[in-house]
């Protein structure tokens, strides 16, 4: 009996649950054996039946408690509950040209939990692992997008994004962007020198970068153990200067992400 | 991943007599697109300076008149700053004639060394034509070249603009007399008695007005069309642009709206001309302006037939590119 309270005591450490009040778990060790001794009594000495009962009766009333306060007290204080995220993304910049104009692009990103609140949803036992996960994290990410004969931008922003997941595994995020973008001419530039000759010059701008998207995707970790997710979504940014003017993007993105869950008490 | 896949399509590519590269000429803070197109045997290149301000020449190779061109030579379609896909952040205090001037200078020296042309052209439409007289002005400049295109040039927007109110206006009594949605054209007359003198803010209405009295554009059903690629530009940049080249264009300080007028100083072009003038012309008529333009310039070698190109209103080399495709090659070939 007790090894199987620890698997189950085991399993929600896993689930990033501390079951400090798992139902009486020592208390219901020592009735067991309480149990196991007056069985034996009751079959030797021929007890009556009202007194297991009883027995019975006082077990189930307590377990009847402890469900109804298993809500509170479920709690993550005392447990390194970490989550780190790494996504590879393909990335479509729109321009709504007739015929439409879209450039490629690829973005890598890691991301860092920095919050994490779960929300305990109400399942069909007390041992129901039915979480929701509410998270913060900072993703840095490197990416660029390709514009054949105009430019490439290579951008680099320290995401902020708010990730919420359902207890099924799937999740919206919500990101806010502020980085810097980079752009390199896609063709040769020249350059008159003083001599009136021309030369071969490299030549980019910088500009800031400011932005938000949305996403939505499948956290396969979150359930089923396998440490994949899949992510899609649609954002816009704007790059800043061009001519003293902000310069809007239209972007699509579709990503995978490799999940590392780590639990440590 | 279709639109992935899409994005990555080659270009198509020129047949071997053909040549298509694409350039970027930096000067100071603006990297100027540039492209080559055309013949790639020819040393003889045709500088095309784009109209607006603001507008772009990187479409415009669409126009079927620049196919049988660039059989013959080399085709160079550039962006002013502040223009079209030129990229780089440019100041209003570098939007002037005179920084404008000097860019296409940096382009007339690329295309003879980097695009190997030693004889050069220069064809102007309407903004571009008035910067292509304000860049003849200097005899460093004409030195370089063999010969311009002025086509319907803005060289006196200052004048020229109040003349084409008055055309709008002559229009617009027109359109009242056969009883053509008079409401409409009264509030017309209406705009131009309020904007005795037109400037910038203006003039986004009164291209409007224009279009629909075909000012602009009269022989249309004649205007044909190919396929080209373009770069992948962002489009709010063509569009922003748009705005920003004749809001801040200045020449000596002064919007070029009603400041620009370089009729004094046309005596001091004294290279080969050929001005072409479209009949219909209601952004510049042809009447008063062409006239002015050929009693003040210069050169002595001035080709113009006030017969030719009836149909066309403001871009003969669209309405009618076929007689526009043989006067260019004549004036080229005679000059070269």
């Amino acid at each position: 009996m007790r090894g199987a309270f620890s698997i189950k005591l085991r399993m929600c450490y896993f689930r990033g649950i501390i079951p400090q009040y798992i139902p009486n778990t020592d208390n219901f060790y020592l009735l067991c054996i309480v149990i196991k001794k007056c069985t034996y009594t009751i079959c030797m000495k021929k007890i009556t039946f009202p007194c297991l009962l009883v027995f019975f009766l006082l077990y189930a009333g307590n377990a009847s408690a402890q469900d109804d306060k298993y809500k509170d007290l479920i709690k993550t204080e005392g447990l390194k509950n970490k989550k780190w995220i790494t996504t590879l993304s393909l990335l479509s910049d729109f321009e709504f040209l007739n015929p439409a104009n879209i450039n490629p692009g690829l973005s890598v990103s890691a991301g860092m939990r920095i919050l994490y609140k779960p929300k305990i949803k109400e399942g069909k036992s007390a041992y129901s692992k039915r979480v929701a996960e509410r998270e913060i994290y900072v993703k840095p990410t490197f990416g660029y997008i390709y514009r054949k004969r105009f430019n490439t931008g290579f951008f680099f922003i320290p995401e902020l994004a708010y990730r919420h997941t359902m207890v099924k595994g799937f999740f919206v995020e919500v990101n806010a962007d502020v980085g810097y973008l980079y752009n390199k001419l896609n063709a040769p530039v020249y350059e008159r020198q003083p001599d009136g000759t021309f030369t071969e010059v490299n030549y980019g701008f910088h500009n800031l970068l400011v932005g938000g998207k949305l996403m939505g995707g499948y956290d396969f970790s979150k359930n089923k153990k396998t440490p994949l997710a899949i992510n899609f979504g649609a954002g816009v940014f704007y790059r800043y200067p061009s001519n003293q003017k902000w310069i809007r993007h239209i972007y699509t993105e579709v990503g995978l992400s490799y999940v590392f869950r780590r639990i440590k008490e | 991943m279709v639109a992935l896949f899409s994005a990555c399509s080659p270009d198509p590519k020129p047949d071997g007599s053909q040549i298509d590269n694409y350039y970027f000429v930096k000067v100071g803070d603006a990297a100027l697109p540039v492209r080559v197109c055309g013949n790639i045997n020819s040393d003889i290149a045709i500088v095309f300076v784009h109209g607006g301000p603001g507008g772009t020449a990187q479409t415009e190779r669409s126009i079927v008149y620049w196919k049988e061109m660039e059989k013959f030579y080399k085709v160079i379609y550039w962006d002013q700053r502040g223009s079209g896909l030129t990229q780089g952040n440019i100041k209003p205090s570098e939007m002037t004639i005179e920084q404008f001037s000097e860019d296409l200078d940096n382009i007339v020296d690329f295309t003879k060394q980097v695009a190997k042309a030693s004889k050069v052209f220069l064809h102007g439409i309407s903004w571009g034509g008035g910067l292509s007289t304000y860049y003849l002005l200097d005899t460093a400049h004409q030195r370089k070249l063999n010969g311009a295109i002025l086509e319907c040039p803005a060289y006196d927007i200052k004048n020229g603009i109040q003349l084409s109110a008055q055309w709008m206006v002559h229009k617009a009594d027109s359109m009242i007399a056969i009883n053509s949605n008079i409401a409409y054209w009264q509030n017309c007359k209406l705009f131009y008695a309020q904007h005795p003198v037109l400037t910038y803010y203006e003039f986004k209405q009164h291209q409007n007005y224009l279009n629909q009295v075909k000012g602009i554009a009269f022989n249309t059903t004649n205007i044909q069309y190919q396929t080209i690629s373009v770069p992948r530009g962002e489009l709010q940049l063509v569009a922003n642009n748009a705005e920003y080249a004749p809001k801040e264009l200045t020449i000596n300080g002064n919007s070029i709206f009603t400041a620009l007028d370089l009729t004094a100083e046309l005596n001091k072009i004294k290279l080969p001309v050929m001005l072409v003038w479209g009949a219909q012309d209601g952004l510049l008529p042809k009447n008063n302006l062409a006239q002015k333009f050929l009693s003040n310039v210069g050169s002595d070698d001035v080709t113009f037939d006030n017969n030719k190109y009836p149909l066309s209103a403001h871009i003969p080399h669209a309405e009618e590119w076929q007689q526009f495709n043989i006067d260019a090659k004549i004036f080229i070939e005679s000059h070269k």
